[in-house]
C-alpha cells in the first residue's frame, strides 16, 4: 500500500473511530495491516475499536503488540490502562497509567482515569488530588471535573461537588458522560425524576450510551416505591468497603435468624412478627423485585422499549407465577381437598418458584456456565414436579412430601450458591 | 567556462571575504555539475557569515543532488525557520520528504505551495500527492473527459433504468418526484404557487438497500446525466485546491444539465477531534455547503441526492433548509422487491424450479446485498457439485433456503444503533421513519 493510500484510510478510520462506526472503522485499520502487519497506528486503532466494544481480552493484547513497536506512545499506555481498569485489574492499569503520565505529564485525561480508579477504591482525598491536577493542566478536562464532583461528594462537600458538576454543563452541556454522571447521583440520592431528566438528556446526545440506558431504566423503575429504596439500599452499600458490605449483609442476616428464635411473650411478639415480615419482604423483594418493576415498566408507554426480550419474558413469567399464586390461595382447598394449613401449600409451592425462574434474566450471566444453568433449570424442574404432584387432589401421599421437601432444600441451597455458581 | 572559474577563484585568493562573489562562484560551480566543489564554497560562506540564506539554499541543493535527503531535510528547515524558503526550495525540500517517505509533511508543505502559485504542477510530486489523471485547475470540459472514462472514480453515465425497474420503495420515489422531477418538468406551476426550486435530498438506511440504485434510476426517469461521488474518495486526493476540485464536479455537472450528481458518504465530511488539520475540515465543509446552496453559480438542472449509513454522524449544517431539507428513510426490501431482487439475481443462472415468493418471506430484513450474498452462496454449492460429478448441476430450491441459512441478515446491526437513535434522540422527527418500521411508533 502506498504511503497515501495508508493515510487515507488511517484519516478514515480515525473519523469512523470518532464517530462511534467501529466495525467500519476496524475494516479500514485491517487494509491497513494486510499491507504491514506491523503498523503501530493501525494497531492502535483496532486495539481502541475493541476497547470501545467491550472485547478487553483482545484490546489488551493489541495495544500491547503497540507498545512493543512503539514504547513512547503515552496515549497508548493510556487506553491499556483503561482496558485493565474495565476488566477489575487497578493495579495493573495503574502502572500503565504511570508510564503514561510519566511520557506525557500534560494530558488531563489520564489524571482523570487515574482518579476514577482511586475512587473505586474508595480513597476519596488522593482521587480529590488527581482530579486537581489534572484541572490544572487543563481546567476544562470533562473526566477530571466529573472525577471531581464525585470526590467531594464522597467527602461530604456538597456545595463544591454541584458546583463542580454545573462548571462541568456550562464547559460543555452537550457531553453525555455529565449528565450521566449527574443522574447516578440523582439516583442515590433517591430522585429520580431529576435523575431521569439527565438520562434522557445524555441518551438525546448519545443514544448509544450504555450506563445511560441502564440510568434511564432503573430511574424508570425507581417509580415503585419498594424497588426505589431496595435501589438506594443497593446504591449506598456500594459505596462501601468490601469489608463494611459483608458485614452489613451479616448483620441483617443474624438479625433475621435472631428474631426467628427469639421467644414469645404477649408484647414482643407482634413487634417480632412485623419485624420478622419486613425481613421476609425483603428477603423476598430482593430476589422478584427487578422482575417486578419491570413488569411495571411493560404496562408504560415510555418504559416498554427499554427492556430487552429476556427481562420482558422473565417478568411476565414471575407475575404468573405471583399471580397463580393468589389464585391457588383462595382455591387451593377446592382443587386438592386438603385441610388446614396444607390447602395453602401449592400456593407456597408457586410463591417460591418466583425465586429459580426470576434468575433468567441474567441469563447472560448464567449461560457462561454449564453448571449455573443445569442447577437453575433442575431447580425450576423439581419446583414444577412438587406444585403438579401437590394438586392431585387427596392424593400424592408420602411422594408429594419427598418431592416437596427435596424441592425446599433444593430451593434453600440455590439461593445461598447462586453467586457462586455464576461468579 | 573553466576558464571563468578559475579566475572567479583566483579573485577570491586575493579578497577571500567577498561573499556576493564567493556565492557567484558557487552558483557558476553549480551550475557546471561540480557539486562537491560547490557544496565546499557554501560551507566556507556559512562559517564566515552563519545563517547566509543563499548559502543554505544552496548547500542544501547541493545535498539534494547529492541525494544526502536528510541533512537537506535539516538545512530546509532552517530556511524554513527563518522564514526564508523561497518556493523553489519548497518544493525541493517537498521531494526530500517525499525520498524520506514523510508524506503526511510533504503533503502539508504541498498544500501550502499550491496556495502560492495553485497552476504549479509537478509530474514526480503529483504522482505521490495526487490522484492520477485528476488535475487541479483543470477546465470543466477536460475533467467531463475524465469523468466519462471507464474506471474513473467519478464516473459521469446515463443510465437507461427507469423507476419503474425500481422494486417498491414507493415513498421514496414519491418524495424524489415532488421535490426534483416535478419542478424540473414543470418550473412554471412551482413558481406560480411561489415554491422555491432547489435543495437535495438526503437518503439514508442499513447499507446494501439500493440507495445508488434510486439516484441511478432518477437520472434515467428525467434522461439525465449522472455523476457518483464517494466523497471520501475525494478526500483521498485532498491536496492542495481540494475546494477547487470539489467546485470543478459541481462545475461539471452544471455545464451538462440536466445532470443527476449522487454524493455517497457524505458523513465522511466530518471533523475528529484526533484530526490535527480539523480546520482544513472545515474549509472543505463550507466550500460543499456553498456550492450546495448555488452561492455563485446556480445549481439549476442540477439534482443533488446525497446518501449515508450513519445519518447522526451528517454534520447538522447539511439538513437546513434550501440544503439536504428532506430526510429520507431507505429501508430494506419489502417481501415483494425481495422476490423480485431473488429472480434478478437468478435470471441467467442454471435453475430447477425456484418459488421466489416462498425465499423472499424467509428473507425478512436482507438487503439488496445480502439476497445477492445468498445466490452467489447457493451458486459456489452447485459449482462445486458440479466439478465433482462433472455435469452442470441447476440450483434448486433446497440450495437457496441453505444458501439463506448461513447468511444471515447484515442489517441487524445498523438497526440495532438506529433503534437507540430513533428511541431517544428524535426531537425532530427525523428518524420517525424508522421507528415505524420497527413498529415502535409510540
Amino acid at each position: 500500500m502506498s504511503e497515501l493510500g495508508r493515510q487515507g484510510h488511517l484519516e478514515r478510520a480515525r473519523l469512523l473511530l470518532h464517530q462511534k462506526r467501529y466495525r467500519e472503522a476496524e475494516q479500514h485499520a485491517g487494509a491497513i495491516l494486510q499491507g504491514n502487519p506491523n503498523d503501530a497506528d493501525a494497531l492502535q486503532i483496532l486495539g481502541h475499536c475493541r476497547l470501545d466494544t467491550g472485547r478487553y481480552a483482545e484490546a489488551i493484547q493489541l495495544l500491547q503488540q503497540c507498545l512493543g513497536l512503539e514504547p513512547g506512545e503515552d496515549y497508548v499506555h493510556y487506553l491499556l490502562a483503561f482496558a485493565h481498569y474495565r476488566t477489575k485489574n487497578k493495579s495493573t492499569a495503574l502502572v500503565s497509567l504511570q508510564s503514561a503520565i510519566s511520557l506525557n505529564p500534560y494530558a488531563s485525561g489520564y489524571y482523570g482515569l487515574y482518579a476514577y480508579i482511586l475512587l473505586e477504591e474508595n480513597k476519596y482525598a488522593e482521587a480529590l488530588d488527581k482530579a486537581n491536577l489534572g484541572l490544572a493542566v487543563n481546567a476544562q478536562d470533562m473526566p477530571c471535573l466529573n472525577a471531581r464532583s464525585q470526590a467531594l461528594f464522597r467527602l461530604k462537600d456538597k456545595a463544591a461537588a454541584y458546583d463542580t458538576i454545573r462548571e462541568a454543563l456550562t464547559v460543555d452541556p452537550e457531553d453525555d458522560f455529565t449528565h450521566t454522571n449527574f443522574g447516578w447521583h440523582f439516583m442515590e440520592t433517591g430522585k429520580q425524576k431529576a435523575a431521569r431528566d439527565h438520562f434522557r438528556q445524555a441518551l438525546r446526545i448519545n443514544p448509544n450510551n450504555g450506563m445511560a440506558r441502564q440510568g434511564y431504566k432503573e430511574s424508570l423503575k425507581a417509580n415503585l416505591p419498594p424497588y426505589r429504596w431496595m435501589l438506594m439500599f443497593s446504591l449506598w452499600l456500594g459505596n462501601k468497603s468490601k469489608k463494611t458490605r459483608w458485614a452489613i449483609i451479616l448483620v441483617i442476616w443474624l438479625g433475621g435468624q435472631l428474631l426467628s428464635r427469639a421467644p414469645g411473650s404477649p408484647v414482643l411478639t407482634p413487634i417480632i412478627y412485623v419485624l420478622l415480615g419486613g425481613y421476609v419482604l425483603f428477603i423476598l423483594f430482593s430476589w422478584v423485585g427487578t422482575s417486578i418493576a419491570n413488569g411495571m415498566l411493560l404496562l408504560s408507554k415510555d418504559g416498554k422499549y427499554v427492556l430487552t426480550r429476556p427481562e420482558q419474558f422473565v417478568s411476565a413469567a414471575v407475575y404468573a407465577c405471583l399471580l397463580g399464586t393468589v389464585t391457588l390461595a383462595f382455591a387451593g382447598r377446592s382443587l386438592t381437598h386438603a385441610v388446614g394449613e396444607a390447602q395453602f401449600y401449592p400456593a407456597l409451592i408457586l410463591l417460591t418458584l418466583a425465586i429459580p425462574v426470576s434468575r433468567f434474566e441474567y441469563w447472560p450471566l448464567i449461560k457462561r456456565r454449564a453448571v449455573a444453568v443445569g442447577c437453575t433449570m433442575g431447580v425450576v424442574a423439581l419446583g414444577v414436579a412438587a406444585l403438579a404432584v401437590s394438586l392431585v387432589p387427596s392424593g400424592g401421599g408420602t411422594v408429594s412430601d419427598t418431592l416437596g421437601i427435596a424441592y425446599l432444600i433444593g430451593l434453600g441451597a440455590y439461593t445461598w450458591g447462586f453467586s457462586f455458581l455464576v461468579g | 567556462m573553466n576558464e571563468m572559474i578559475e579566475q572567479l577563484k583566483e579573485a577570491l585568493q586575493i579578497s577571500p571575504n567577498n561573499i556576493p562573489l564567493r556565492l557567484h562562484l558557487a552558483d557558476v560551480l553549480l551550475k557546471e555539475k561540480l557539486v562537491a566543489e560547490a557544496g565546499e564554497q557554501f560551507s566556507d560562506v556559512l562559517r564566515r557569515q552563519p545563517g547566509n540564506a543563499k548559502a543554505l539554499a544552496g548547500l542544501s541543493e547541493v545535498y539534494y543532488r547529492q541525494q544526502k535527503y536528510s541533512t537537506a531535510i535539516i538545512m530546509f528547515e532552517q530556511l524554513q525557520q527563518d522564514g526564508t524558503l523561497t518556493f523553489d526550495s519548497k518544493i525541493k525540500y517537498i521531494r526530500c520528504l517525499l525520498k524520506e517517505n514523510s508524506i503526511a509533511q510533504a503533503k502539508d508543505l504541498y498544500q501550502q505551495a499550491l496556495q502560492e502559485q495553485p497552476n504549479f504542477k509537478d509530474a514526480d510530486i503529483d504522482a505521490v500527492l495526487r490522484m492520477p489523471g485528476m488535475e487541479t485547475g483543470s477546465d470543466p470540459d477536460q475533467l467531463l473527459e475524465e469523468l466519462s472514462q471507464p474506471g474513473s472514480k467519478y464516473f459521469m453515465e446515463k443510465p437507461t433504468m427507469k423507476f419503474a425497474d425500481v422494486g417498491g420503495m414507493k415513498q421514496l420515489k414519491n418524495e424524489i418526484g415532488l421535490k426534483i422531477i416535478q419542478p424540473l418538468k414543470n418550473p412554471a406551476l412551482y413558481k406560480a404557487f411561489g415554491k422555491k426550486i432547489g435543495g437535495g435530498i438526503l437518503m439514508y438506511g442499513p447499507p446494501g438497500c439500493g440507495k445508488t440504485f434510486i439516484a441511478k434510476a432518477t437520472a434515467g426517469e428525467i434522461d439525465a446525466k449522472f455523476i457518483s461521488l464517494g466523497l471520501h474518495d475525494i478526500l483521498d486526493m485532498w491536496v492542495g485546491s481540494s475546494e477547487k476540485n470539489l467546485h470543478d464536479i459541481f462545475t461539471a455537472a452544471r455545464k451538462n444539465t440536466p445532470c443527476v450528481l449522487f454524493i455517497d458518504e457524505v458523513d465522511a465530511l466530518g471533523a475528529s477531534r484526533s484530526d490535527m488539520r480539523q480546520s482544513a475540515m472545515r474549509q472543505i465543509i463550507n466550500q460543499f455547503l456553498a456550492e450546495l446552496d448555488g452561492v455563485k453559480d446556480s445549481n439549476e438542472g442540477v439534482l443533488i441526492l446525497a446518501a449515508t449509513n450513519a445519518p447522526w454522524s451528517v454534520d447538522s449544517a447539511f439538513r437546513r433548509p434550501g440544503r439536504f431539507d428532506r430526510v429520507i428513510f431507505v429501508a430494506p426490501p419489502d417481501e415483494e422487491s425481495r422476490k423480485d431482487i431473488l429472480l434478478s439475481h437468478l435470471q441467467d443462472k442454471p435453475t430447477d424450479k425456484i418459488d421466489a415468493a416462498q425465499i423472499a418471506k424467509l428473507t425478512q430484513g436482507y438487503s439488496g446485498a445480502d439476497l445477492k450474498a445468498v445466490v452467489d452462496i447457493a451458486t459456489e454449492y452447485k459449482l462445486e457439485e458440479s466439478m465433482a460429478k462433472g455435469v452442470l448441476q441447476p440450483i434448486t430450491q433446497k440450495d437457496i433456503a441453505k444458501a439463506v441459512k448461513d447468511h444471515k441478515a447484515t442489517t441487524g446491526e445498523w438497526f440495532a444503533t438506529a433503534r437507540n437513535y430513533a428511541l431517544y434522540a428524535n426531537e425532530t422527527g427525523l428518524y420517525d421513519e424508522i421507528l415505524q418500521y420497527l413498529n415502535l411508533k409510540k
